[in-house]
């Protein structure tokens, strides 16, 4: 009867947020879960005509079933590691702080069934990785080296034990940690899991990645050595055991699935076993810290004295954005954190020896360009939660307003830019001025991505975010990447070809920067407000 | 400067098909409390926010102290002060750096609006959390920094969504003093409220919204009639009984 009650009001959910309900007031279609359903399914298509390709590759390379299986198992460990990384909180939201979880909880259901109730729920909403990177990847190896029937009838389940691993350890590891630390940091320890978890994996990433790339000049050697003999990493990865499924299904050997069938069966069920017993003995104590986070008496902003600087409208923007941003820490860590690791991204993604340092140096500044229009522009309006309302009360126009947080943001992203400069220069041995020259050429590429950042929060934002990394809904994390890839893609082409055509390209970084300003302004004069 | 400090013109707002509010007419004088009175989904919230421009109206006119809402947004928007039912907050300021920053958006000097803050968060008993950070405030103690606020530039116009649903009685009666004083001082307030005591005590006049349309608009002693003893509750409940008239 609970299971068919939960069943019907997840459906009613789902239709009303993809088709709107006609109730008294109205039809009420929420045109960005479509568009993000949308999106989601055409970045799936990308990666499956991608990986189509790379394994049409490798067959013609003379890659059989096994070598390509490698190839798969690396996607699947991504996606599983990538699940980890920006949706885990999700999934801790959901499990302790959810909306209706005070009401399952005085309901007469079993602690047990309301923690499945909640894993379930946080199924959908995380599993946009599986769908958009695993399932496709997975098909396109299909495509390639045909599964068995059996085989597809063993994925479902294997791309669940792949979604329930990650999750389940994850889970269990952050209910401890908001279990231990101080009542205060709660709500922050459990944003900064997320940032945690994004710097371990670049970290690892950042030692895995060149030492493939070292072995790049034969692909089919490299993957027929690993399937033989593949590094422990890989070996103990959820990924490789579903890959290890799929080589099976093509092969049509189905005694070659038991070993890893029974691997991915057990992690999941020991991961999903520590979640539910650590939820147990510690959901309750963990919810009430949640609850009570909001009250912190004695949290002081500072001792009394006048604050009136006088520094009018454009003054009392960036005071406040800098009050609150020095506040709230996991914003301003994973701020810092994330300006770091966009700053190394060319270093990991290329190999070193076959870029010259200047153009290296200019790579990462461009990289960390496009990476602050994401990390600080696009979530300058989220953050100010409610707050943002003001924008439609108060007798300032939009485009003045939004022309402030462009200019309280360009206050922050332009010192760390300097300093990204500066410190990375100096790192790459490149004089001073070489670095100051970089930092100057990547400037528009700065302020055209925080411009379309603004224009990303105005439309997307979510006021009543509950975690720093997901200040925009889902449709707009999306579109953010998809904006994102685009202007990274632009720019370190333009770089990459010694920067043609003069000051045009900046010329129309400045136009779009403008465009970009005047939409934000728009959408934010439009923005509903409740 | 003589006209009243509201006037709508048959406002109506639409949610999808559903007409939320129709053709609304109503006036809230300089000096004046005008209660708002209504069920649950009558349209008091979304006329309020129509006023404030976060809604736009599909017709109809508002014009706040003599200023047109459409023609010159910005210059109503200076002359309203508006207190909604769930504060627009900056969570992480303290109350008199958030003053600090609403005295900025509405362009009054620090000079002026340093003593006014100091003034309204005595007046409002928040002098001692003042320094404290919004997110450690009671709901009680987070109403009357929003009531500061909206009264921080002196509107001529303040309206109130609410405000005194959840308030302790010590809360409720500063709250009511405090616009008792506004009003006293030559501004129009409107509250819409569902506390029909609270209205009876308070309001110089009343207009009850039922289904988006105004059933019944006047004085206490107006709306009961001539040597009736009927309560305001009496008249409230029958005026939104369905079948009655509007006004």
């Amino acid at each position: 009867m609970i299971w068919r009650g939960w069943a019907q009001s997840r459906w009613r959910l789902f239709r009303n947020a993809l088709l709107g309900h006609r109730g008294r007031r109205g039809s009420r279609a929420r045109p960005g879960t479509l568009v993000g359903a949308l999106l989601a399914l055409s970045l799936a298509g990308i990666i499956y005509a991608g990986m189509s390709a790379a394994f049409s590759a490798l067959v013609e390379a003379g890659a059989g079933p096994r070598e390509c299986g490698v190839l798969l198992g690396i996607l699947l460990g991504a996606a599983a590691v990538g699940m980890l990384v920006f949706d885990l909180h999700e999934v801790v939201a959901t499990v302790v702080a959810d909306s209706d979880l005070q009401l399952l909880r005085t309901a007469p259901i079993a602690p047990a069934h309301v923690f499945a109730i909640k894993v379930i729920d946080a199924l959908p909403r995380t599993s946009v990785l599986l769908a958009t990177i695993a399932v496709p990847a997975l098909v396109a190896y299909a495509r390639a080296h045909p599964l068995a029937p059996w085989a597809w009838a063993a994925m479902g389940p294997a791309l669940l034990a792949l979604w329930l691993i990650p999750f389940g350890f994850g889970s269990a590891l952050t209910l401890v940690i908001l279990r231990v630390v101080p009542g205060r940091f709660v709500r922050e320890a459990m944003r900064f899991v997320t940032t945690f978890f994004v710097l371990g994996l670049w970290l690892v990433n950042s030692f895995a990645l060149p030492r493939v790339a070292d072995r790049s000049g034969d692909i089919v050697g490299w993957l027929a050595g690993a399937a033989v003999d593949a590094p422990p990493a890989y070996r103990i990865s959820p990924g490789s055991w579903v890959a290890s499924l799929a080589v099976a299904g093509a092969l049509d050997t189905p005694s070659a699935t038991l070993a890893p069938a029974a691997r991915l069966v057990v992690t999941a069920a020991v991961a999903l076993a520590l979640a539910a017993l650590v939820a147990a003995a510690n959901l309750d104590i963990v919810q009430a810290r949640m609850a009570g986070v909001g009250i912190r008496r004695g949290a002081t902003a500072r001792p009394r004295r006048r604050r009136m600087t006088g520094g009018g409208f454009l003054g009392a923007v960036i005071a406040r954005d800098g009050r609150m941003l020095r506040r709230d820490w996991a914003v301003f860590a994973d701020v810092l954190i994330t300006t770091g690791l966009w700053t190394l991204l060319p270093i990991v993604a290329a190999p070193l020896h076959e870029i010259a340092k200047p153009l290296l140096l200019r790579a990462m500044l461009f990289s960390l360009a496009v990476g602050l229009g994401y990390e600080v522009g696009a979530r300058a309006l989220p953050f100010e939660r409610r707050g943002l309302a003001w924008a439609r009360l108060a007798p300032v126009p939009t485009l003045q307003w939004t022309m402030a947080r462009w200019l309280s943001v360009l206050a922050l992203a332009l010192p760390m830019a300097v300093v990204a400069a500066l410190v990375s220069g100096r790192a790459l041995g490149l004089p001073v001025a070489e670095s100051l020259g970089a930092f100057g050429q990547s400037l528009p590429a700065l302020v055209m991505a925080i411009s379309i950042g603004l224009w990303t929060g105005a439309r997307f934002g979510n006021p009543d975010w509950t975690h720093q990394r997901a200040m925009l809904s889902g449709t707009g994390r999306l579109f953010a990447v998809v904006l994102i890839f685009a202007q990274g893609t632009g720019w370190i082409m333009w770089i990459w070809v010694d920067a043609p055509g003069g000051l045009v390209v900046p010329a129309l970084g400045a136009l779009v920067s403008l465009l970009a300003l005047a939409a934000a302004a728009q959408t934010l004069g439009r923005r509903s407000v409740t | 400067m003589n006209g009243p400090a509201l006037r709508i013109h048959q406002l109506t707002h639409r949610y999808g098909s559903f007409v939320a509010v129709k053709a609304l007419d109503l006036e809230v004088r300089r000096g004046e409390i005008l209660g708002f009175l209504g069920p649950n989904g009558a349209g008091k919230t979304t006329t309020l926010r129509c006023c404030a421009g976060l809604l736009a109206a599909a017709a109809g006119a508002i014009e706040i102290a003599g200023v047109s809402l459409a023609a010159d947004p910005l210059g109503a928007r200076a002359r309203l002060g508006f207190v909604p039912d769930r504060p627009f907050f900056y969570e992480r300021l303290s109350a008199r750096e958030f003053l600090d920053f609403i005295a900025a958006i509405y362009d009054v000097s620090p000079q002026v609006a340093g003593p006014r803050a100091d003034v309204l968060l005595r007046r409002l008993e928040l002098e001692e959390a003042a320094d404290d950070l919004i997110e450690t405030y009671s709901h009680g103690m987070r109403q009357k920094v929003s009531l500061a606020a909206a009264l921080l530039h002196e509107p001529p116009l303040l309206m109130l969504d609410e405000p005194l649903t959840g308030l302790d009685p010590i809360g409720a009666r500063t709250m009511k003093d405090v616009l008792r004083e506004s009003a006293g001082q030559g501004h129009g307030v409107l509250v819409s409220t569902h506390l029909l005591d609270v209205a009876e005590r308070l309001c110089d006049r009343v207009v009850i919204l039922h289904h988006g349309e105004k059933r019944a608009e006047g004085s206490l002693a107006e709306l009961r009639g001539a040597g009736s003893s009927a309560t305001l509750e009496d008249v409230f409940l029958a005026m939104t009984r369905d079948g009655v008239t509007p006004a």
